[in-house]
């Protein structure tokens, strides 16, 4: 499985790799118990410093979606975090509403962007 | 025959096993056809017109090593130290692989004016694989087995005959010899942990094929890596046989050592020509693609940016040696371990 990185993107690349992996597990590409690359592969992948990898395994971890362990590789911990409450998160889906409504999207198309995106999100697993 | 003149087959037997390498590297500018000149994405007519002399300069410097190493080569026959061939086999070896890296790199260099417009600025989106890669991955449990257990008994067995043999001077080389091929498995070692780590990544529009080429390329050479090693055993073993048959040693026993040393070199060098073509015809298929070099990394072949820890770093042109990183550095402490080696058994064997 892949993990793409923007390089134009304003987001950090920590984020990105975060954010990217955080996806993977939502859509079950990345299964409980499954390894990810040590830090010092992704690192050396991207040619970015070590703590860059880090920092993203520790917010993955902070999440509760990944286990880290001294000595031992990064591995899935779960599909879902356990950390939020809704209204937290009711207030990150407000967010990203609120900026496709400012774009100008009509309704329909934010309505289909939405199910599109759970769509493939939940390809392959059972909900 | 005797240990010189086997020396000598042995050398003329690694040349014809370097003919595959040779006839890859003449088509590797072309390999993808004319639209493209290594990784430089070229115009058709490329090659018709500026892409001839920069394929001829390229081509010319392959033979550079050869050039260096027939003289040396007549030289050490001529001087009667036909011992010595197998440290040149060993550095010539090393020198054509850097040699075709910087004729590759001049070349690529020299094309890039030529490069069509449309390719010329690096992707932005990446994608790399989530895969863990670790030596276990790429290592074969037998084949460790048979060269550890190979060496350790080996070793041992030289060890004591050098100390129980009356014919010490004899024995002091053969035991050197034995030291010196194991330094070779360390660092033969030393490379298929770099090629392990290797940094891989593609551009997320090709990402897949891109990836399986690396891939591909990544077991070929760790595969060859633990093919070299392999057949560093019989020419250890030879060196126990030399020391349990002296002084009654004779042409037949001689002429079957060649047989048990030549034998698997070329049943590996038969597997290789395999594999070697199946890996090309992945590579053939895969489209190059320019990715974004690091900040502050040159476009050429080796570098020193102590603001990275890898050993391969991307440059706007492929990649360069990092020679302020730790890798590097271990690197350099085993070469300066391989010239204080061979000083020291040159000393021993004198």
């Amino acid at each position: 499985m892949l993990l793409t990185i923007n390089l134009d993107d304003r987001r950090p690349i920590y984020q990105q790799i975060a954010d990217g992996i955080r996806t993977l597990i939502a859509s079950g590409q990345l299964s409980e118990g499954q390894a990810l690359p040590p830090v010092r592969q992704l690192a050396g992948d991207l040619g970015v410093n070590l703590n860059t990898i880090a920092v993203a395994y520790r917010e993955l971890q902070d999440d509760g979606l990944i286990i880290l362990k001294h000595g031992s590789r990064a591995t899935v911990a779960s599909r879902t975090a356990g950390k939020h409450n809704e209204e937290e998160l009711r207030g990150s889906l407000r967010t990203a509403l609120t900026q496709l409504v400012l774009a100008g999207m009509p309704l329909a198309r934010i309505l289909e962007m939405v199910n599109d995106e759970l769509g493939s999100m939940m390809k392959g697993i059972q909900v | 025959m005797t240990v010189d003149q086997y020396l000598v087959l042995l050398y003329l037997f690694t040349i014809v096993l370097r003919y595959p390498r040779l006839q890859e590297r003449w088509i590797a500018p072309l390999l993808r056809g004319t639209d493209w000149f290594f990784n430089v994405a070229v115009p058709p007519d490329f090659i018709d017109g500026p892409g001839r002399g920069i394929l001829r300069r390229y081509r010319m410097r392959l033979f550079i090593p050869w050039v260096l190493e027939i003289p040396i080569l007549t030289v050490l026959v001529i001087s009667g130290h036909q011992r010595y061939i197998a440290l040149l086999i060993i550095g010539i070896t090393l020198f054509t692989r850097f040699n075709y890296y910087a004729a590759r790199q001049a070349s690529q260099n020299m094309a890039l004016p030529f490069e069509l417009p449309a390719t010329r600025e690096p992707v932005s989106q990446v994608a790399l694989s989530l895969q863990p890669r670790t030596q276990g991955t790429y290592t074969n449990f037998w084949v460790e087995a048979i060269i550890a257990i190979a060496f350790a008994g080996s070793l041992a067995w030289l060890g004591y005959s050098y100390v129980t043999s009356p014919e010490s001077h004899r024995m002091t080389w053969l035991l050197s010899w034995s030291i010196f091929l194991f330094y070779g498995q360390v660092g033969l070692l030393l490379i298929k942990r770099a090629i392990v780590s290797a940094p891989t990544v593609a551009p997320a529009s090709n990402a897949e094929q891109y990836l399986a080429w690396r891939e591909s390329l990544r077991r070929f050479s760790t595969w060859l890596c633990d093919s070299l090693r392999v057949m560093l055993v019989p020419a250890l073993l030879a060196n126990d046989i030399l020391a349990i048959g002296a002084p009654r040693l004779h042409g037949g026993t001689l002429a079957a050592i060649m047989l048990g040393l030549c034998g698997p070199m070329a049943v590996i060098a038969w597997y290789e020509w395999r594999r070697r073509s199946a890996h090309l015809e992945v590579a053939r298929r895969t489209k190059p693609a320019k990715l974004p070099g690091l900040p502050g990394v040159p476009a050429r072949l080796i570098c020193f940016q102590p603001a990275y820890s890898m050993l391969l770093l991307r440059s706007v042109n492929g990649y360069a040696l990092n020679l302020a990183s730790a890798p590097a550095k271990l690197a350099g402490l085993y070469i300066a371990g391989f010239v204080g080696l061979c000083v020291w058994l040159m000393h021993l064997v004198a």
